[in-house]
Order: structure tokens, then C-alpha cells, then sequence
């Protein structure tokens, strides 16, 4: 080493350690900064002299000081895809959850007034004209009364279901419009960091950032994530980032999201006419080309088929569409929306269906009109359609005119305060009635407000599981956010000690440094002056 | 393990969060006495028990209501049937004096007494509850006993005196329309039952109620009062035999004596009669009183049947507020410490003691 090479020793150390210190300093500032993953300085020796066929045996080289190699983001891969595919897990039952909460705003009798109560009212208003009262027209009208705020409440429930699936809808598109967002970002992010690439930058901020984007995807649909390369020719290779949505059924990678800078777009197949199929489209690059294989084919994409998704977008779909088993190919198991409005519409038919059956067809199945006074449809659809459902059910207007009444017998010898027809009505609400889904399936057996209790359980057996996995699933990402949080989050304990310890090593080199000036003092002032 | 500021961070404020949602419910479940769900997603098994105990108990409730009425109505039936009994006792004193000969216009006046006391029980007869008739069997609209202008009693506007019980298959009788056959036989076999909590069911195939499942509250007059006539011609029922006994009395004249031997001999016969189906009114009448009994001690088990579905129905549904103090103490007991850990581990680092 040359006189002044020890010069340059020191002045490396002070180099790196300010540089490391700056480092530090970085981490620190940074330690509330969303997705930053903190950084290391990446230290070597500095050899300058090596082997040869001419060199002295009897050299000896102390080294030429410290080289700074680049700065490293602590980061593991591992616990990414972990941590991702778990965000998928609590994406799902997050929005299974959420979904269901908006359900049971509507469908939820317990501690309050509402359909139960009513059907349990109107049996009461039977059970008052059948002591004593029968024929009595104040009696009856009690009864109407009844009936017609049973009517409105099940109108009111679907019309809330019915908002609960507009809100929703609008929800999901939304959704959909956002993800698909998500991926043309990524892909642009992808862009800057091949740039970066080529041009030798690390690209730290981008990467972060990039990574956040993959954590936020990963709620929406559970991706398979891998970090491949691209040769450019040359020998150069950058990194290249694929993303595929894994297929669910198979739990394999299925259609390509992204690749490298290329992406697919996402959207609905046909919003319009409630088909809320995701579909993948094309992978096209940024000038919306389609890209081609290596056979010349585009990249197979197409619907997100039932099975295939999963995540926060597909529970969506789930809660938007699942009919449970109303679905007529059974493969639906999911209760959704449409569940719950058609259950509410087998309720309402199936009960404006007996009564009116009671109130115009004797025990033998004969038509009481033109014998009986009073016979005649109590319920009717209020669009004037021949299909009853939870929406547009209502007491007929004939019984709201007093054309029909109930009918309290229906022998036409009896007597005016005859009831046989009341009983008829009274048990109609202990009576079992099977409750069809699609057909060849039994939704349940009881009676009126069995069913209808049954509803709520179904709901709610529904959410406590759903939110039983959804605590499991939360509580695990937390552990394994706190995990990679444990490789690439900034500790202020740790980052303090760094200060010290860079603060030394600076501190230490430019002892050095003086020393270095003292001792060349020697050589240049102090040497060969013998006898002056 | 690396744990940073952060992650302990996160995890004291996720911690912190579920301490304070402890603390939330706990306090909410002492407001809301003690009250342990709000939804079925919040405890299914409990909701679905909950449910069916407040079915029941709402079912129970109108079953009191209905057995409550029916009390009354069988009263309103008692208090009459005390009545006529008061009534048949005059008729029976004022038959007995006529029996003893008596002088003079006496007996006379004392068939018009008997007349009288004959309409009078029309009148108790005819006795309504709420605005129902008592003694109408199933025509509670309608006034069921009226005496006509030429003293026949009738029924539901049947001549009491022609009401017979047919078997199925037999032809109406002479001057009587099938119609209005089938009307009598159906007047005769009714029955209106109401259900008071004893299993009320349906025949399947009938559809009719089945007996032993419900309480029946028709109370028919002519059941209790008689109907048709026997052998000799005298009618059955206790206020056409005073009524008829008053007539003949009513024929005597100033001395006492009746127009002919025959009116002697129907004289005789239905006071005897008269005296013979009392015995069948206050047996009807007994039943009547059984029947109230029957609902006096149904009204006794309902009750009972409530405040038992009331008890089960609070345990399923609420927990004790003992417990929901404890709770809640031991919820704030926890959210403290939480705060108080909190504020000592996450201020220090060791930035803080860096010279």
C-alpha cells in the first residue's frame, strides 16, 4: 500500500459509517411509513491487491478499507406468500361477513316487533274472535288488521332485501372496478421497476410500494405470486413478477393477472342481467394488445366460474347471488341475498296460499263461494300479477271492502256463531308445512313462524362460523404480520443502538484519520532532521 | 423472535381494542338487564330455544285469554241457570197450590203466573254474554227461545216441541223441508270448540277438530231445558210444561174447576213431569258447573304453564345480574391494566436513556 493508502482506509470507515448512519436515520424516519421495509447497508472489505505470478511472498496487505456493496431490504419472501394467502382467507370471510350483517338488519326478530311477533298477534286475534266472538265485525276487522301489518312487514323486509342487493351491487361493482384498478397499477409499478432494473437502480420505494399493492390484492382474490426473470439479451436478466389468480378448486395457479408488464383486465360479465361472473380477459400490454404466447395463442383467460375464486371479490358474488338451496343445480351452497327473498317469498306465498285456501275451499276441497256468505280470497298481489311473493302480498280487495269476510263455518246449516272454520285457521298455525328450495329438496318443515325462525338460525349459524373462521384467520395474519414485521419492520430500540454503534465507527475512523496525520507528521516533519 | 416497535405496537392496540369491546359488552349487558343476545348469529342454540319457549308462551298467553272468556261465559251460564232455578221453584210452589184445589179465581191467576214465570224463563234464557247469546249453542247472534203468539215454544225458530234427534238416513218429518231437517239435526250436533291449550289438533282427513284436544263452549237450551214430546203428547221441555200447566190452569173458572176431565188429567201429568225433568235441567245445570270448574282449574295450569315458560324463557335469554356485574367488573378490571401496561412499555425505548 502506498504512504496514503492508510488514508483512504480511514476515510472508507468514515464513509460507510456515515452512510450506515443515514441508513439509520432513513429507517427511523420511515418506522410509520405503510409497506417500508427497513434497509441494512451492505458492507465489504476493500482489497486492491491480489495473487500473482511476480508478486513477493513476503507481502503483507492489511486491506484497503471498507466498500459500501448496496443497501438490502430485509424482507421473506416465505412470510409474504403466508401472510398473503391468509389476507385472502380474512378478505373472504370479511366480506362473506359483512354481507351477511346487512342480511340480519332485515331478517332479525329477536328482542323486537317484526314478522314473528306479527304472525303470534294475528293468532292472538283469532284466538279473541274464536272466544266468543265470532261473527262480531269488530272481531274480524281485528283479524284484517292483523293480517294486513303482517302484509306490510313482509313487504317491508323484501323491499329492505331488495336494498340490501341494490347497495350491494353497486358495492361489488365498485369492488371489481377497484381490483381491476389494482392490477393496472401493479403492472405500471412493474414498468418502473424494469426501467430501474436495466438501468441498475434498486428501486426500494417502488418495490414497497409494490408490495403493498400485492398485501391489498391479496384480500381480493388469492394470487400465486412468483419472482421469475427476463433476459434482455446479453447475458442481462432483470427480475420479472408473475401473478396468477389460484384457481380454488384445484388450488393451483389458474389465469395470469399479470406478467412482467403485461396484465389482464378484470370486470362483470353481465351486470345488467344479474350474471356477476368475474370474468379475466386477455393479457395485453400497456398498448392493449393482446400478448402471445410462445405458439402464437392468447393466454387463456375467461369466467371465474363457481369453485374457482375466492377472496373478498368472489364472497361478494357469493352474498349477491348465493341462493342456498333455492339454486336449482345444487351446486350453490352459499346463502345469499337471493336466498333469503326467496325464502320470504315461499313464506308469504305458502301462508296467502292456505289462507286463502281455508277461506274458499271447504275440508272436502269444494268451492264455499256462492254457499258460504264470505267466501272468497283473503290475500292477493298487489300488482295484480296470479304470483304472491313477500313484495307484493296483501289482503285482497274484496276482504278490505267487506265483500269477503272469514269465513267462520263452513257448513251453511250452522248456526251464526259456528267456528269449525276459525279452528281450521288456528291450526293452520301449528300446522307443518314443507317449505321446497329447488326442486326434490326440503328447505324445512314446520310452521309459518318455525320458517321463519328458521331463517334467522340459518343466518345466524352462518355468521357465528363465518366469524369464528373469520377471528382464526385475522387472529393468524396478525401473528404472521407481527412475523414479517419481525424481519422487515423497524425496531427504535435496535435502530438506536445502530446510531451509537455507526456513531463509534465514525467516531473511531476519524480517530484514525488523526492518528494517520500524526504519524505522516513524523514522516514529513520529523524525519531526516537528525543533528539540525 | 425480532419484535419491533411496532408489531408491539399493533399488538397492545389490537389487545387494547378487544379490552375495550370487552368492557363494551359487559357494560351493555348490565344495561340491558342482563339481556345475553340480540341475534340469532350471537347464540343460534339459544335463539332457536328462545324462540320456540316465546311461541309457546305466546300461544299460552292467548289460551289464557280465551280460557278467561270462557270462564266468564260459563258464569254468565251459572248465574242464569241460578235463575231459572229460582224460577222453577216459584212455578213448583205456585203448581202446588193449584194442585191443592184452590177456591175462587185463585187458579186462575195462578195459571197466568205460571205463564208468567214460563216467559220469565224465556227471558233468563236468553241472556247474553259480551253480545252473544248464552243458551244459543252456535247461533250466538240470535235470540234462541221465543214464545209465539200462540204459546209454542221455539228454538232457533224450530217448534221446540217438534225437535227430534234423527238418525242418519231417516227422512225429514211430515210438513218439515230436508232442509230444514239438515238444519235441526246439525242445530242438535254441534259443538264449538275453542282452544284452551289442550293439544288443539285437527282431524287430518275431517278436518274437524278432535274433541279431546279442545274445550267445547257451546251451551245449547234445549240440551239443558229439553226438547220434543214423550208418549203422551207432553212436551219435554221444563218452560213448555209451565207454559202449557199455566194454560190449562189459565182455562179454569170462578170456582176453580177446570173445562174437562182431560184438562184435569194434563194437569196432573205435567206437574208431574214438571217436577221429573228438573231433575234433568239441574243435572245439565251440574254439568255446566263442571265445565266452569274444569276451566277454573285449566286457568290454574295455564297460569302456571306461563310463569313457568316466563322462568325458562328469562334463563335463556338473560343471565343473572350477578353474573353481569361480575362480568363487567372483571371486563373494567382488565381494560385498566391494559392501559396502565401500556402506558409504561410503549413510552420507553432505549432512545430514551441515549446520551
Amino acid at each position: 500500500m502506498a504512504t496514503f493508502g492508510e488514508f483512504v482506509i480511514a476515510s472508507s470507515g468514515m464513509m460507510s459509517s456515515q452512510m450506515a448512519l443515514n441508513i439509520t436515520g432513513q429507517n427511523i424516519s420511515n418506522i410509520n411509513t405503510a409497506g417500508y421495509t427497513r434497509r441494512s447497508l451492505d458492507q465489504a472489505t476493500f482489497i486492491l491487491n491480489g495473487s500473482g505470478l511476480y508478486r513477493s511472498s513476503n507481502t503483507v496487505s492489511a486491506g484497503a478499507g471498507v466498500m459500501m456493496q448496496g443497501i438490502s431490504q430485509l424482507r421473506d419472501p416465505y412470510l409474504d406468500i403466508r401472510f398473503r394467502n391468509e389476507m385472502s382467507s380474512v378478505g373472504s370471510t370479511d366480506a362473506l361477513l359483512g354481507g351477511m350483517e346487512q342480511i340480519q338488519q332485515v331478517i332479525n326478530d329477536v328482542n323486537k316487533n317484526g314478522i314473528t311477533t306479527q304472525f303470534k298477534d294475528l293468532l292472538n286475534m283469532f284466538g279473541k274472535l274464536d272466544a266468543n266472538n265470532v261473527g262480531t265485525k269488530e272481531f274480524d276487522t281485528l283479524v284484517r288488521n292483523s293480517a294486513e301489518s303482517l302484509c306490510q312487514l313482509l313487504n317491508q323486509a323484501a323491499s329492505k332485501l331488495q336494498g340490501v342487493m341494490d347497495n350491494y351491487e353497486t358495492k361489488y361493482k365498485e369492488e371489481v372496478d377497484v381490483v381491476d384498478t389494482l392490477i393496472q397499477n401493479i403492472r405500471k409499478i412493474n414498468e418502473q421497476i424494469r426501467k430501474a432494473d436495466i438501468s441498475g437502480d434498486q428501486s426500494l420505494e417502488l418495490r414497497d410500494q409494490r408490495n403493498l399493492m400485492l398485501d391489498e390484492l391479496s384480500q381480493y382474490m388469492k394470487v400465486d405470486i412468483t419472482y421469475g426473470t427476463e433476459k434482455l439479451g446479453t447475458g442481462v436478466e432483470i427480475e420479472k413478477l408473475t401473478i396468477k389468480m389460484v384457481d380454488n378448486s384445484t388450488n393451483k395457479p389458474g389465469y395470469t393477472l399479470i406478467d412482467g408488464v403485461n396484465s389482464a383486465s378484470i370486470s362483470i360479465k353481465d351486470p345488467d342481467n344479474q350474471d356477476f361472473t368475474i370474468v379475466v380477459g386477455e393479457l395485453q400490454d400497456k398498448n392493449g394488445n393482446t400478448v402471445l404466447d410462445e405458439q402464437g395463442q392468447p393466454i387463456a383467460n375467461g369466467d371465474v366460474v363457481d369453485g374457482m375464486g375466492y377472496g373478498s371479490i368472489e364472497s361478494m358474488r357469493q352474498i349477491l347471488t348465493g341462493q342456498g338451496t333455492f339454486n336449482p343445480n345444487n351446486t350453490d351452497e352459499t346463502c345469499g341475498i337471493r336466498y333469503y327473498m326467496q325464502s320470504l317469498d315461499a313464506l308469504a306465498q305458502k301462508f296467502a296460499e292456505a289462507m286463502n285456501d281455508l277461506n274458499t275451499n271447504d275440508p272436502n276441497g269444494n268451492p264455499m263461494a256462492g254457499t258460504i256468505a264470505g267466501a272468497g280470497n283473503l290475500f292477493a298481489a298487489n300488482d295484480g300479477t296470479a304470483n304472491i311473493t313477500a313484495s307484493n302480498i296483501c289482503i285482497s280487495e274484496d276482504w278490505r271492502n267487506g265483500t269477503v269476510e272469514i269465513v267462520t263455518s263452513t257448513n251453511k246449516n250452522s248456526g251464526s256463531t259456528a267456528n269449525d272454520n276459525i279452528s281450521r285457521f288456528q291450526d293452520l298455525f301449528n300446522k307443518d308445512f314443507t317449505f321446497e328450495g329447488a326442486p326434490g329438496t326440503i328447505i324445512y318443515k314446520g310452521n309459518f313462524e318455525g320458517f321463519y325462525a328458521n331463517m334467522q338460525a340459518v343466518l345466524g349459524s352462518d355468521m357465528q362460523a363465518v366469524s369464528s373462521m373469520y377471528d382464526t384467520y385475522a387472529t393468524s395474519a396478525d401473528e404472521l404480520n407481527n412475523s414479517r414485521d419481525g424481519v422487515s419492520g423497524v425496531d427504535l430500540n435496535e435502530e438506536g443502538v445502530n446510531m451509537i454503534q455507526y456513531q463509534k465507527a465514525f467516531a473511531a475512523s476519524c480517530r484514525m484519520m488523526t492518528a494517520l496525520d500524526e504519524l505522516m507528521d513524523k514522516v514529513i516533519n520529523g524525519m531526516g532532521v537528525v543533528g539540525r | 423472535m425480532r419484535v419491533t416497535t411496532n408489531s408491539t405496537i399493533r399488538t397492545y392496540r389490537s389487545s387494547l381494542a378487544r379490552a375495550t369491546v370487552s368492557q363494551y359488552n359487559a357494560m351493555n349487558l348490565v344495561l340491558s338487564d342482563g339481556r345475553l343476545f340480540n341475534s340469532f348469529a350471537e347464540s343460534p342454540a339459544r335463539a332457536t330455544e328462545s324462540y320456540r319457549l316465546h311461541s309457546s308462551y305466546a300461544r299460552n298467553q292467548t289460551h289464557q285469554e280465551t280460557n278467561s272468556t270462557m270462564i266468564s261465559k260459563f258464569e254468565a251460564a251459572h248465574s242464569s241457570m241460578q235463575q231459572i232455578s229460582d224460577q222453577y221453584k216459584n212455578a213448583l210452589e205456585q203448581a202446588m197450590k193449584a194442585q191443592n184445589t184452590p177456591t175462587g179465581g185463585a187458579l186462575k191467576e195462578l195459571g197466568e203466573t205460571l205463564k208468567g214465570v214460563a216467559e220469565s224463563m224465556v227471558y233468563t234464557l236468553n241472556s247474553k254474554y259480551g253480545d252473544k247469546y248464552v243458551f244459543a249453542g252456535a247461533d250466538g247472534d240470535n235470540a234462541p227461545f221465543e214464545l209465539d203468539a200462540n204459546g209454542e215454544l221455539l228454538y232457533r225458530g224450530f217448534k221446540v216441541s217438534e225437535i227430534v234427534k234423527a238418525n242418519p238416513g231417516d227422512p225429514p218429518p211430515a210438513g218439515m223441508t230436508q232442509d230444514e231437517f239438515d238444519r235441526m239435526q246439525s242445530m242438535l250436533n254441534e259443538s264449538v270448540y275453542v282452544d284452551i291449550g289442550l293439544g288443539f289438533s285437527l282431524d287430518e282427513v275431517t278436518q274437524q277438530v278432535i274433541p279431546s284436544t279442545a274445550f267445547d263452549s257451546c251451551i245449547s237450551g234445549i240440551e239443558i231445558m229439553g226438547y220434543g214430546e214423550d208418549a203422551d203428547g207432553n212436551p219435554n221441555n221444563m218452560i213448555s210444561i209451565i207454559y202449557q200447566l199455566g194454560e190449562i190452569y189459565s182455562k179454569a173458572d170462578d170456582s176453580g174447576k177446570l173445562p174437562t176431565a182431560n184438562d184435569e188429567q194434563k194437569a196432573e201429568q205435567l206437574y208431574n213431569k214438571m217436577q221429573t225433568t228438573f231433575t234433568n235441567v239441574n243435572t245439565q245445570w251440574a254439568t255446566i258447573t263442571s265445565r266452569a270448574q274444569f276451566l277454573e282449574s285449566n286457568e290454574t295450569r295455564l297460569v302456571e304453564t306461563g310463569d313457568n315458560l316466563t322462568e325458562q324463557f328469562t334463563s335463556v335469554d338473560k343471565t343473572d345480574m350477578a353474573d353481569a356485574l361480575t362480568t363487567f367488573v372483571y371486563a373494567q378490571y382488565s381494560y385498566n391494566a391494559a392501559l396502565r401496561v401500556g402506558n409504561q412499555v410503549l413510552s420507553q425505548s432505549f432512545i430514551d436513556y441515549m446520551n
